[in-house]
């Protein structure tokens, strides 16, 4: 995972595995779905299950929950929101350093996709203990972390494009990103449910095709994750073009 | 038009021609011509036979014969499907018959016949079988002639009453084909022999509750060479002509016998008991088999003086007054409504894994992540140290919360609850099996059955509850025979929903049970020729148990009870071993009407497995244990 090549992987790695307020948001993951899990854990018999006509939604809330604090976390994570004092500001990078800007926004695209991975094996064991009495196999529960991951990943990608936009001024980075990622989040369910992380793992026991309906939210979260960094990466051109205009002409 | 502006339009018309009709040479064409029912009619609410002819002008194929019957609406307008698909080869120039059986659900619709060969339809069939339905009851006459319509006059409370004259051929070839059917009465088959599959048919029919009645007169010489000889109750060694006949007693009433010179044949009985005789001559002849009956009259009824004859209805109405429950219409729609699988279920609580076990599992989990990211251990922790861990840890989770509660604590696969009914009367060696199969698992599975048997009368019933197919009542079912097996598939469970497949066939059962009531005693023998042991048995008369305990293979029992011994079967544990509510649920669910005052005395026993050679691939007996049949053999 530590990436030498590439200064900001190896920022990351050090941030996020020893800044203690991030790592208590990996306890918080475990701890809420543990929770979670233990709600919605069916206490009937089978017999009564049978009768009720359909599985306990266990599977379905813990992936909800899931998903729900990963979009919560990553958007948080992108915005540098827990690590504002121990990480160099990206616009220092930008303004200050010559380091090209595709490394910059890899970089980060990079870690932030590793740290994805290392959220969801965190939360990967309640998914595992409910997968049976919620009623899904390997490919809903594959399906299911794919879907958490790439929408994660769109999140932090928005986090870090309203970082690019807005820097460090916090109460207006937290008015514009929060409402902003759940407004979208509101509206797509509504009016392309298809790219909804939320109706995937809503519909994802209910229908034939959920796994495959899955990935396609997850291949979507992926573009609009590339999407995003792509955006940040013209802002951050933008701003260091301006910087250099103003080295110019003070110069 | 000159010659080569003619020339010119030929080459478009020929060209045309033969893109509008490409040479047929290469694709297999077929002709199909369809016998369903009895003489074109069905009954709704049953079974039904269907001979499918199929004529190959061409070359030999190997081709495969598809039979797909829809039936009603359903919710949201869509048809219920049931295909029958089977194989057959195709010699050249030959037509070939090939037999199917198709249920008639009320509101059934149309009957489609497709042959194709390497994927290319070679002929095709549509059939409107509204049309061909009946209500009625239905009486099959063998007949060369016309002469039992005088049966119609039994028509009452039951409904109409409807004889039909199946051709000899055209006699179906597994029991439940006759499923439809009340009664068959045998006259005479014009010099014709059934085949062995035919008569076979026609006995296990018999044992599942049908009526077989053989007539008299010169036509009876008929019958031991048209191959019923081991079905006829009575040896026929001649004919005698007689003025007139004794008065015939049955119960209701007694009527006078028959005057006028009539022909009477003459028989010395081999099964059963004689119900009326003219001196040693036996007239009515009636032989238990299974739950059904096979009769013997002396004379022939559709011929003077008994066509004229006071006594002829009443006695019909004797002899046909039998109830027979039909093969079809034994699922019901949703298959938790089944007595059996709900008494199999409430006696085997089965539940999820105990909240205890998460509470543990997830306790366990926070308890190793706590240490590296929070507290002293983790303080001082390398990054990349901190990650393998991490990782280490949750990865261990993953797996451990997996084996646990999809291996250890639960099985989400397919649960299978298997209950059965095994019907059979002393010394016929067949037996009466209706086996009911509820299938289940936590998540949605494709799930198919294996019947190592064919021509069994298989039902299916599980009202769909995802989303996406509540349209569908009746589960769609393909059944693919080949040779004598059959795959039953169209049965997918999704989450926790259900679906029940109820089979009913005739086996083979060897159990001879003699029981003889002599004064205050009860004295049993029973002897168990199979190869499975009966479990927990016990006789029953008169509403007591007297215990007989397990009779393994081959074993004979032999007891003498005090009839003042007997007990209540249930309460006092009779045949019930401690613990086993699953079979003193099962007998309350079924048994409670086994016996009735008058009746003889039964053997009542438990088979364990499955009674029929049934398996669902991947599938798991239901709380881990097997399958129950609850057998009653009707003593001697």
């Amino acid at each position: 995972m530590k990436d030498r090549g590439n200064p900001f992987v190896a920022e990351g790695m050090r941030v996020y595995l020893s800044e203690r307020g991030i790592l208590r948001t990996y306890l918080f993951i475990a701890g809420a779905l543990g929770l979670a899990v233990l709600a919605m854990w069916p206490r009937s018999t089978i017999e009564a299950a049978l009768r009720g006509g359909g599985a306990a939604d266990t599977f379905t809330v813990v992936a909800a929950c899931f998903l729900l604090f990963l979009l919560y976390l990553g958007a948080r994570y992108g915005a540098e929101d827990y690590s504002a004092d121990s990480t160099v500001q990206l616009r220092e990078y930008v303004t200050l350093t010559p380091v090209p800007l595709f490394s910059v926004i890899g970089g980060r695209l990079m870690f932030a996709v590793l740290h994805t991975f290392l959220l969801l094996l965190i939360g990967a064991p309640f998914l595992a203990a409910a997968m049976a009495v919620g009623g899904a196999g390997f490919p809903q529960a594959l399906a299911a972390l794919a879907v958490i991951g790439a929408a994660s990943l769109a999140a932090r990608m928005c986090g870090l494009l309203v970082l690019t936009l807005v820097g460090g001024r916090r109460p207006l980075r937290d008015l514009l990103l929060i409402p902003v990622l759940a407004a979208s989040l509101v509206v797509t369910f509504f009016l392309a449910p298809r790219t909804n992380p939320f109706h995937a793992i809503a519909f994802l026991l209910k229908d034939a095709d959920g796994p495959s309906a899955c990935l396609a939210s997850a291949g979507v979260d992926l573009g609009a994750a590339l999407a995003l960094a792509a955006c940040s990466l013209g802002v951050l051109s933008m701003v260091r073009g301006r910087a250099h205009r103003r080295g110019g002409s003070g110069e | 038009m000159g010659p080569r502006r003619f020339l010119f339009w030929a080459a478009i018309a020929a060209s045309l021609l033969l893109a509008a009709d490409p040479p047929a040479q290469g694709k297999p064409v077929v002709h199909c011509d369809a016998l369903v029912g009895f003489n074109g009619t069905v009954r709704e609410g049953r079974f039904a036979p269907v001979i499918l002819s199929v004529e190959n002008p061409g070359a030999k194929m190997q081709a495969e014969i598809s039979l797909q019957v829809t039936w009603g609406g359903g919710l949201r307008g869509v048809p219920a499907v049931r295909t029958i698909v089977r194989e057959a080869a195709l010699d050249a120039g030959s037509t070939r018959r090939i037999p199917f059986l198709i249920p008639i659900p009320r509101s059934v619709r149309t009957l489609r016949a497709t042959v194709s060969s390497q994927g290319i339809t070679a002929g095709s069939l549509e059939i409107e079988l509204r049309s061909m339905t009946t209500s009625s009851r239905i009486v099959a006459g063998i007949s060369s002639e016309l002469s039992l319509d005088g049966l119609s006059a039994l028509a009452g409370s039951a409904g109409m009453l409807r004889v039909v004259y199946p051709r000899v051929d055209d006699l179906p070839v597994s029991w439940a084909g006759y499923d439809a059917v009340d009664a068959v009465i045998v006259h005479d088959t014009s010099f014709q022999q059934l085949r062995a599959d035919q008569v076979t048919a026609l006995e296990r029919w018999v044992v599942t509750g049908g009526v077989l009645v053989f007539t008299g007169g010169a036509a009876a010489l008929q019958h031991e060479p048209a191959g019923f000889g081991r079905l006829l109750p009575v040896e026929i060694t001649g004919l005698t002509r007689r003025a007139r006949l004794a008065s015939i007693s049955v119960p209701g009433g007694s009527v006078r016998g028959v005057s006028g010179p009539i022909e009477v044949a003459v028989s010395r009985l081999m099964q059963g008991r004689i119900v009326a005789a003219d001196g040693a001559l036996p007239l009515v002849v009636a032989r238990p088999l299974g739950r059904g009956s096979i009769w013997f009259l002396a004379f022939d009824p559709t011929m003077p003086p008994v066509t004229s004859w006071e006594g002829a209805l009443p006695l019909w109405r004797y002899i046909l007054g039998g109830d027979r429950v039909p093969a079809m219409g034994a699922a019901p729609r949703e298959p938790l409504a089944d007595p059996w699988i709900a008494a199999m279920l409430t006696a085997s609580p089965s539940s999820f894994p105990h909240v205890l076990a998460l509470l543990i599992f997830a306790g366990c989990y926070v308890a190793l992540l706590v240490p590296l990211v929070h507290g002293r251990l983790g303080r001082g922790m390398r990054s990349r140290t901190r990650l393998l861990l991490l990782v280490v840890v949750s990865v261990s989770a993953t797996i451990a919360g997996w084996a646990l509660f999809s291996r250890v604590l639960f099985h989400p696969g397919l649960q299978v609850i298997d209950a059965a009914r095994v019907e059979s009367r002393s010394g016929d060696g067949l037996a009466a099996v209706m086996e009911k199969f509820a299938v289940f698992a936590s998540s949605a599975l494709p799930v198919e059955a294996r019947l190592a048997s064919s021509g069994a009368a298989i039902e299916a019933a599980g009202i769909r509850t995802g989303t996406a197919d509540s349209a569908v009542s009746d589960p769609p079912l393909l059944l693919s025979e080949r040779g004598n097996k059959t795959t039953i598939r169209g049965i997918d469970v999704g989450r926790l929903d259900t679906r029940l497949l109820v089979i009913q066939d005739v086996v083979s059962l060897d159990v001879s049970v003699r029981a003889e009531a002599l004064g205050s005693t009860l004295a049993v023998r029973v002897t168990n020729g199979g190869s499975r042991s009966l479990k927990g048995c016990f006789m029953l008369k008169a509403g007591r148990a007297y215990p007989l305990g397990e009779i393994g293979p081959g074993a004979t029992v032999a007891r003498t009870f005090d009839l003042a011994e007997g007990v209540e079967p249930v309460d006092k544990g009779i045949g019930l071993p401690d613990g086993d509510v699953r079979r003193a649920a099962l007998w309350k669910a079924e048994a409670l009407d086994a016996d009735r005052g008058d009746s003889p005395a039964q053997l009542i026993g438990w088979l364990e497995g499955p009674v029929l050679p049934l398996s669902f691939p991947g599938g798991e007996p239901f709380a881990g244990r097997p399958g129950l049949a609850l057998l009653r053999v009707e003593a001697e």
